[in-house]
């Protein structure tokens, strides 16, 4: 599904950080009931009583389609609740796991005890379907031509910034219903973008992104003058370079005060607390900030990261300096020579292509031309005036900065070429078909079976599919890993005892078959392709070496493996295999 | 430059005790985040040379043995590690060898550590046949105690001498920069037909 995704979605994304922070408001536990939904239909049913004496027919068809949206609503809202039990927070751009691994836990502090972690999903719920419905009112609106009577506006500014966001965002999760919210969250996100009141944000979203061809002038024309430039930076990546190690909102803070249930509250934050304590330690390679003061949980400030390192947006921001300008003009040309001057990886049409100053490739020997693209680019780093002294935290910075721009451009082709569905049905199947295997089977301390740490960890794990570039797609394994160490932090007894790899794995392999993240396999080709291989010497590295041999557990484990009866086993797969086997049958009737 | 180690060993034969001695002991103080010890960073110099050792733990369970080859594939050394109170951790170290050298060959830098020499009393492994089957393998030997941290440094500055020798070798002298580099130059010429009307953005 993510990887059907239109060009739009390598727009500079059209939220930006004050806008965050206000979705985060209505996320809070305090703002549950969305109000721009109440507001926006009574704006615009104010307004369809002003059109009512004016033009009668056509309120008569807004009404029709007024009830149809409310009918799409409800059937939304069952299929959102459907879909969000079963993959809570996947998200499709870098924008939403931000809050997500804070905010889940954010909002679920101030939920009462017991539903702690239905609430996060069911406030983001509430707030996607807000979206959605303002999205597809503006849109049904459109459709028949009624935007120039304003109504379309009204649910443009309700839907606000968050409307541009729901064809992007929404995406994976809503299943079934993506391809059309995709379909109208874009049309609206255009048009939305196109109002925006910055008017940077409006002319770089509308226009089609960076190192697009057709917007070459564009390019030189803010390299040209400084002003602009930081202008445009500014507004256009601020959204993208919210990654996921950053800190969960003040929200989080002030939801553990009202929490009723202190002692879990407190295990959560925590939890939090030594994912972000364990992530923000780790190397700055991977972007995580440490951003001190913003963070609710009781976070013994960690290490500064090296001086040197930059974040994703300090990065772009860097790269859009007049002297990186030949950088800046080799990457085009080499996203060009894969997305084609359509964007899309289409070829060029032959009258097209001799206007092109790079030869289009698209998919062919994209694995090779990548890596070969990822070393020449760190070389040049190395030794051009502009990058040189950037120190050695800085280059990787600068390095995994690339990586993660280029590749969220190009991720579509990119899958293609490593994309292996047999494998991953096999993996799909087999983590089904071995559902049956429980913590003690593996010897698992039973006090680290806890449900929370799972069904987060599992939450992380799940986020892969939604995210393009390779770095971002190790960073959920990473996270996930993350989570579980820590969570064995609050095994009675156990403050100081080391965890090793003999007490993780199997915990892990657990997360692992119970996630069942759909096209795992294929994500690991992915990243395993795609990846630079320095990071793959690093922890992240690791914790995707754990993933990997996770899978190869689940895939080739027996009786012998586990701790039951040889017969106890045959007994639990044969089952499982019927009662999978009668799930096939039936959805092939289906 | 950087080293990838991998530690093996049975279950409970101290590779996690071992690890997290090595590293925290010069950390002691801002030590970071974590009671995680099954992967961790070193910086070490071996003569003028700055390495980072990324030490990787693997689970010790005989369950996950056939698992091994995924996490040293690629590594540059590894650390096998057995109780000397416990000879069946020693048979078991005789069997990652074999596994090694026909996986990754004699590309990796091999030393085993016979861990717990705290407990020699309880010793259950011949040391004659271990030094022995060690110089027939072509491995290193030290003796360790996770406990009272004995032997950790000789241990792993040896692996990372043999290791850093082994990859300048390979690589000559030019890979001690961000690393890992070494043996793609070809790549560039992939690179040349790509854009070959474009100015070239930068230095190669």
């Amino acid at each position: 599904m993510l990887f059907d995704m239109n060009m739009d979605d390598y727009l500079p994304p059209s939220t930006s950080e004050p806008e965050l922070s206000s979705l985060s408001d209505l996320l809070s536990p305090s703002s549950a009931a969305p109000p721009s939904d109440q507001s926006s239909l009574a704006r615009a049913s104010a307004l369809l009583a002003q059109q009512r004496s004016e033009n009668a027919a056509l309120v008569d068809l807004l009404r029709s389609k007024d009830a149809e949206i409310r009918a799409l609503k409800q059937k939304l809202a069952a299929a959102l609740a459907a879909a969000l039990s079963e993959r809570p927070a996947t998200r499709a751009r870098p924008s939403m796991p931000a809050m997500s691994s804070g905010e889940l836990l954010g909002s679920s502090l101030g939920s009462s005890p017991g539903g702690a972690l239905g609430a996060a999903p069911a406030t983001r719920n509430r707030q996607n379907t807000t979206d959605l419905i303002n999205v597809r009112l503006k849109d049904k609106l459109n459709v028949y031509g009624l935007e120039g009577f304003g109504v379309a506006d009204l649910a443009g500014d309700a839907a606000g910034d968050a409307g541009g966001d729901a064809g992007g965002d929404d995406q994976p999760i809503f299943g079934r219903g993506a391809d059309d919210a995709g379909e109208t969250g874009l049309a609206g996100r255009a048009k939305n973008a196109a109002r925006a009141k910055n008017a940077a944000r409006a002319k770089n979203a509308a226009k089609g992104g960076l190192f697009d061809d057709t917007e070459e002038d564009d390019v030189y024309d803010y390299k040209g003058t400084g002003a602009g430039a930081n202008e445009t930076s500014n507004s256009g990546f601020s959204a993208r370079s919210a990654d996921p190690g950053q800190p969960a909102p003040p929200a989080g803070g002030e939801a553990e005060k009202s929490s009723a249930d202190r002692k879990k509250s407190e295990h959560r934050t925590s939890l939090l607390a030594g994912l972000t304590d364990i992530s923000e330690a780790d190397d700055s390679a991977l972007f995580q900030q440490s951003s001190a003061g913003q963070s609710p949980s009781k976070v013994a400030p960690a290490p500064a990261a090296a001086d040197d390192a930059l974040s994703y947006k300090d990065f772009l921001t860097r790269l859009m300096l007049p002297d990186s300008s030949d950088i800046v003009d080799f990457i085009r040309r080499f996203v060009g020579s894969i997305l084609g001057p359509n964007g899309d990886g289409t070829p060029p049409a032959p009258a097209a292509r001799a206007k092109l100053d790079y030869e289009f490739y698209g998919g062919r020997e994209i694995q090779s031309r990548c890596s070969g693209f990822g070393y020449h680019m760190e070389c040049t780093f190395e030794t051009h005036p502009a990058w040189k002294d950037a120190g050695e935290a800085g280059l990787i910075s600068a390095r995994n900065g690339l990586e993660k721009y280029v590749m969220t451009k190009i991720a579509d082709e990119a899958f293609k070429a490593v994309v292996d569905d047999e494998a991953d049905r096999a993996i799909t199947r087999r983590c089904k078909l071995l559902s049956f295997i429980t913590p003690a089977m593996l010897d698992i301390n039973p006090e680290i079976c806890n449900d929370t740490v799972f069904s987060l960890a599992q939450d992380e794990l799940r986020k892969i599919n939604g995210y393009r570039s390779p770095g971002d797609k190790i960073n959920c394994v990473t996270r996930s890993c993350s989570l579980i160490f820590s969570a064995f932090k609050f095994i009675e007894g156990n403050k100081d005892k080391a965890v090793g790899a003999d007490d993780f794995l199997p915990v892990f392999i657990c997360v692992v078959l119970n996630a069942n993240v759909p096209r795992l396999a294929s994500n690991c080709e992915y990243i395993e392709a795609y990846c630079n291989r320095n990071t793959m010497m690093t922890k992240a590295g690791y914790c995707f070496c754990n993933l990997r041999s996770a899978m190869e557990f689940i895939l080739t484990c027996d009786a012998g493996s586990l701790s039951i009866e040889k017969g106890v086993f045959d007994a639990l797969l044969a089952d499982s295999e019927k009662q999978l086997k009668a799930e096939e049958d039936a959805a092939a009737k289906k | 430059m950087r080293l990838k180690v991998v530690l093996l060993g049975e279950g409970r034969v101290g590779k996690t005790s071992i690890l997290l001695r090595y590293v925290r002991d010069e950390f002691a103080e801002k030590q970071q985040s974590t009671l995680q010890a099954s992967y961790l960073d070193k910086r070490i110099s071996v003569g003028a040379t700055n390495a980072q050792l990324s030490v990787w733990d693997t689970a010790g369970q005989e369950r996950f043995h056939a698992l091994g080859p995924i996490y040293y594939r690629d590594a540059d050394g590894a650390l096998l590690v057995y109780d000397i109170t416990d000879a069946e951790s020693f048979s078991k170290v005789q069997k990652w060898i074999k596994e090694l050298r026909k996986i990754v060959g004699t590309e990796i830098t091999i030393v085993i550590a016979g861990n717990k020499v705290d407990l020699e009393r309880n010793r259950q492994v011949d040391e004659a046949q271990v030094f022995e089957y060690c110089k027939s393998v072509g491995a290193k030997h030290f003796y360790t105690s996770a406990k009272q941290n004995v032997g950790l440094s000789e241990c792993f500055n040896d692996l990372a001498k043999n290791m850093v020798e082994k990859k300048k070798a390979k690589f000559g002298d030019g890979v001690a920069g961000l690393g890992g580099k070494g043996g793609k130059k070809q790549k560039l010429v992939v690179l040349d037909d790509v854009e070959p009307t474009a100015k070239k953005g930068g230095c190669c």
